[in-house]
């Protein structure tokens, strides 16, 4: 996947505050974002990557050279990502699932989503704005509306062969 | 790499979704120590640049209690909650009737509904559950328990709007063999069927005869547990040319006869489960070595 000019199967990274990269280009077009601009010849210089910070990019990067590096074995990438995100705060996964998305990597991100969903477990609704930020924009009335609502769903697991 | 030095933006580069630009183009409002979430405050809104599809992504790891919770957090969440949600379960309550046009407004996407309702209480009509099948016409997957206000007319209307589904599932019901022909008419791609105490079957002396219908072509799995008179199903598991499971608990009656015609007719069946049959079946033999009684495979 070279350019014509025959450059390097190295690719440069530039994160929004000015830190570089060097990544495999074969790691980097796990990306589907990177992958395009390398199909498209636009992945001669610095590729600027205006909405991921230096931080995560390293993660990033970190998880594209891993789980590049294992072959075509579903289990054991699965492992990776379970042990790569195993020690990841909360700021850092949702910096991440931001970057996954930009950066069009959906295996990152079903795994960042699904750890997120794991954070978030039994948390309650104020402990979540907070978490995330969110500003509550319900009226009072909205809010028992459509707590008036969930009395009706319930909330176990659904098995298919319960009596 | 050093051919260009310069950070200007190659042209054909496109973000993999829609970035707010009111914050993708400015700093992020966050201090680099990071927001202190227990403060109190409001700070950065991670999800603001966060797609929808991805918000839901994230709630479809969450579990039912879980994805309640989050729905209340914003009008946001709520709307790519009510979205996102595939599977329902609902208390069958008859009051239900009242909040069903706005229950399934906001959730627009329900393939995979229970409906259940204690024993005793009044259940959900014929009325509310036509509603629901008016809201969710693309419903796979259906379970009914202790719905006993539904009759043959709720359940012949339910399958001419839901012939989509795969899946049927009742337990203490009480419409008749006309609402379970209904269903095995009109869903032809049902693959599963499973009946539990079904009242309706049970009251007549000689019931009406249930199947074959569209659905016998297509039906994988048959289960019918408590039920008098089983061998009214007879018509619809003859001719369940596909069945791969049959399974009959505590159904009362003699199942000789029915058992030989399916052993003859159904080559795909690998799966005959007799438990707690009143009268056993003297020719189980005939079945080859897919039979098992009570949990016991017989050799």
């Amino acid at each position: 996947m070279a350019a014509e000019t025959g450059t390097p199967t190295t690719l440069t990274l530039k994160s929004n505050d000015d830190e570089l990269f060097s990544v495999a280009e074969s790691a980097a077009i796990l990306s589907v974002t990177i992958r395009n601009m390398v199909e498209d010849g636009c992945a001669g210089g610095v590729i600027p990557l205006d909405n991921v910070d230096g931080k995560t990019l390293a993660s990033v990067i970190t998880y594209m050279n891993g789980i590049s590096a294992i072959p075509a074995d579903e289990e054991k990438k699965k492992s990776y990502r379970d042990k790569f995100l195993s020690d990841k705060d909360f700021e850092t996964l949702a910096d991440m699932v931001l970057a996954a998305n930009y950066l069009n990597m959906s295996c990152l991100m079903d795994a960042v989503s699904a750890k997120i969903a794991q954070v978030m477990e039994k948390k309650s609704v104020g402990w979540v704005r907070r978490k995330f930020g969110i500003e509550n924009d319900y009226t009072p009335e909205e809010e028992a509306a459509v707590k008036e609502e969930h009395k009706w769903t319930f909330e176990g697991v659904e098995t298919d062969d319960d009596n | 790499m050093g051919q260009s030095s310069s950070t200007s933006r190659p042209v054909s580069f496109k973000p993999a979704a829609v970035i707010s630009p009111s914050v993708s183009e400015s700093e992020p409002r966050r201090s680099p120590a990071g927001l202190e979430p227990d403060s109190g405050d409001v700070g950065y809104d991670y999800t603001l640049n966060l797609p929808d599809e991805c918000l839901a992504c994230i709630f479809h790891s969450l579990s039912a209690a879980d994805r309640k919770r989050s729905s209340l957090v914003c009008r946001r969440w709520l709307t790519i909650d009510g979205q996102s949600r595939h599977r329902l379960s609902l208390n069958a309550q008859s009051q239900l009737a009242s909040a069903v046009p706005k229950l399934f407004s906001r959730f627009d996407a329900v393939t995979k509904l229970g409906l259940k309702c204690d024993r005793r209480s009044v259940s959900i009509g014929d009325d509310a559950l036509i509603q629901i099948s008016l809201k969710c016409r693309n419903l796979t997957r259906l379970k009914l328990r202790a719905c006993r206000e539904l009759t043959d007319l709720g359940m012949a209307v339910l399958a001419e709007n839901c012939r989509s589904l795969q899946k049927f599932s009742c337990g203490s019901c009480s419409f008749g063999p006309k609402g379970m022909n209904a269903l095995l008419e009109n869903c032809a791609l049902l693959e599963e069927l499973s009946v539990k105490r079904l009242r309706g079957i049970t009251d007549g002396a000689a019931p009406e005869p249930i199947g074959p219908g569209k659905a016998a072509a297509s039906l994988k799995v048959i289960c019918l547990k408590d039920i008098y008179n089983g061998q009214c199903f007879g018509p619809l598991i003859s001719e369940a040319k596909n069945l791969r499971s049959l399974k009959l608990f505590r159904c009362s009656g003699d199942w000789d006869k029915l058992l030989e015609l399916v052993s003859v007719r159904i080559d795909s069946l690998v799966e005959v489960h007799l438990e707690r049959i009143q009268q056993w079946p003297k020719n189980v033999n005939c079945l080859g070595s897919s039979i098992s009684m009570d949990g016991k495979r017989i050799e």
